[in-house]
């Protein structure tokens, strides 16, 4: 059985993170594995902080940086972890495990961008953040990319499948056929 | 003289585009117009003599401008408008050179223009603005406004420019906004909205009481002055009717309206073309409905019936970016025949995740729409984003 825990889903949902949690269900479901959602990010096999809106990040900000030991701890022992968009740059300019990203102009993108671990990982990002777009700890990632991010990169999606219980994705042709026209038609 | 060379060189240049591209609509004589006079516009706007009006918001700004106008109309008023593909500068610059005559003067007493949010709010500033419509605050083109705080400034731009406000005062992020002009509230009865998805832009603040002039209840429009009067709104669907209220309370300040017309009226209002519109092609009966952004696309689907088949979904080139595809619930959507548009991909790997049988996806949207027709089956419905909206109805020569 795999754990999740989902930052206020129904609010840091800006852009479709909260799809991640679908594309891994569906695989995790395929090869059997339950994947439940819980209340209290400790006990988590995978976590969840998505996008949020500024009106959101006025509300539960201040609850999400009380998070931060625990993220901290994820951080520091590389376990499966998504803090994405502007969670991830609230995070950032808060605390000190995570590298600091300089600032620039807003920039409204796809982006491809070159990894050790996964390859190229695509994915739509609108931040001011100029670089650590993608920044990794073991399998605790914090990015700019927003949406989907592991519907849209098999390989990624592999690597947290594995960290989660599971095994690497059995696609269906159709759909792995669209996930390469995607990736086609948006890498620059 | 500088109005008279640009509306020359305009006219020409938007005959020889529509020459090449009949029934196909383009900015571009707009935009070198209003480069050899920057002043068409506003001159033009500034010299009707009942004014301005512009409604901006992030949905329901064609159908609150469409609803107006044509009440207007039946009170006899000559009305200037835009369409909705016309809503930026040189748009709104290149309907000025299709109705205005070579002086760059338009035969019209009052213009009724929507705007986009970000435009709006630069242009209001440029133009007498006798009233401004604002009809909500959505989750919307978040990779052009970044952020529902950026379109909520620019709204209180283009409310600070005019002389009065007409505003939805469901909508907190607008109901928290103040003006010095008047203001002038439309919005639901709590009975009525059954559509709890039908979600404004998060907002934890309070929750201003704003007095309603026009209220949404079962099947009408109450409006509260100094008798209470109803009008019955049957003939559209039931989201429309908030709309239909922002035009209604707008039309009670800008004239003395008359009753009868305004019944005489809304015994026949249909939706503006695309908002559940029945259109008829190659002898294949189709409903089309826009959607433009989480929400809409969220109550078109909600109102989908089961016998609504085939169904097609057309995601195109206007949307930058598709995340926001992803916080659409299709739990209620067995089955998509046709999905098709630029993003078609991305949108056939959403309904796939989502548990949704999709049956072929065909980017090209000309290709789509053909494929689409002949499918078998009674109840043709198509959801498409705008450009693809675009795209299918030139294709079908629905496009005027």
């Amino acid at each position: 059985m795999t754990r999740y825990f989902s930052f206020h889903k129904e609010h840091f949902d800006n852009n479709g993170d909260q799809g991640n949690l679908s594309v891994l269900k569906f695989f995790l479901s395929q090869q059997s594995v339950s994947f439940d959602e819980i209340n209290e990010l400790a006990s988590a096999d995978f976590v969840l902080v998505g996008d949020a809106s500024r009106a959101a990040l006025r509300e539960y900000g201040k609850e999400l940086l009380d998070l931060a030991p625990a993220l901290q701890t994820r951080h520091a022992n590389g376990l499966p972890t998504l803090v994405i968009g502007s969670s991830y740059e609230l995070l950032a300019s808060e605390v000190d495990w995570l590298d600091t990203p300089k600032r620039g102009a807003a920039v409204s993108e796809f982006r491809a961008l070159v990894t050790d671990d996964s390859g190229p990982v695509l994915g739509y990002r609108n931040s001011s953040l100029m670089d650590l777009d993608f920044v990794r700890s073991g399998n605790f990632i914090a990015t700019t990319l927003f949406g989907p991010i592991l519907a849209k990169n098999p390989k990624l999606l592999d690597q947290i499948l594995l960290a989660c219980g599971g095994a690497a994705a059995d696609w269906p042709p159709m759909m792995r056929s669209w996930v390469e026209k995607v990736r086609q038609l948006n890498s620059h | 003289m500088l109005a008279v060379l640009a509306v020359l060189i305009g006219k020409f240049l938007r005959f020889l585009v529509r020459l090449v591209r009949p029934g196909g609509g383009s900015a571009f004589p707009g935009v070198v117009a209003n480069k050899v006079d920057p002043n068409l516009l506003s001159n033009a706007l500034g010299a009707l003599n009942q004014g301005l009006v512009v409604v901006s918001g992030s949905a329901g700004k064609s159908s609150t401008t469409g609803y107006l106008v044509t009440l207007l109309e039946a009170h006899g008023l000559r009305v200037f408008t835009n369409s909705s593909t016309a809503n930026i500068r040189q748009g709104l610059v290149a309907s000025v050179l299709k109705q205005s005559n070579w002086r760059g003067q338009l035969d019209c007493d009052i213009a009724v223009l929507e705007l986009d949010e970000g435009h709006g709010a630069v242009l209001a500033g440029e133009l007498a603005v006798r009233m401004a419509i604002l009809t909500n605050v959505l989750s919307d083109q978040l990779d052009r406004f970044n952020d529902p705080d950026d379109v909520i400034a620019m709204l209180k731009q283009i409310g600070s420019a005019a002389k009065a406000v007409v505003l939805n005062v469901d909508d907190k992020n607008l109901a928290q906004l103040e003006f010095e002009t008047p203001v002038f509230g439309f919005g639901a009865s709590r009975e009525t909205v059954k559509t709890p998805r039908a979600v404004y832009a998060l907002n934890f603040g309070s929750h201003p009481t704003i007095p309603v002039f026009a209220q949404v209840e079962q099947s009408g429009i109450v409006l509260h002055s100094k008798v209470e009067t109803r009008f019955e709104t049957t003939s559209l669907p039931e989201h429309q009717a908030l709309n239909l209220s922002a035009a209604v309370t707008a039309l009670y300040q800008l004239i003395e309206p008359s009753e009868g017309i305004i019944r005489d009226v809304l015994k026949e209002l249909k939706p503006v073309f695309a908002r559940n519109e029945k259109v008829e092609v190659s002898g294949v009966g189709v409903t089309i409905r826009l959607v433009q952004n989480p929400t809409s696309f969220q109550l078109n689907l909600d109102e989908l019936s089961a016998d609504q088949t085939p169904l097609m979904f057309m995601a195109g080139r206007d949307i930058h970016d598709p995340s926001w595809l992803w916080t659409v619930d299709f739990s209620t959507i067995k089955k998509v025949d046709i999905v098709g548009g630029f993003n078609a991909h991305e949108l056939s790997l959403r309904l796939a995740f989502a548990g949704v049988e999709v049956g072929a996806v065909i980017e090209d949207a000309s290709a789509a729409a053909d494929g689409f027709l002949a499918l078998p089956g009674t109840g043709h419905t198509l959801l498409f984003s705008a450009d693809a909206m675009r795209r299918v109805r030139r294709h079908w020569g629905l496009a005027k």
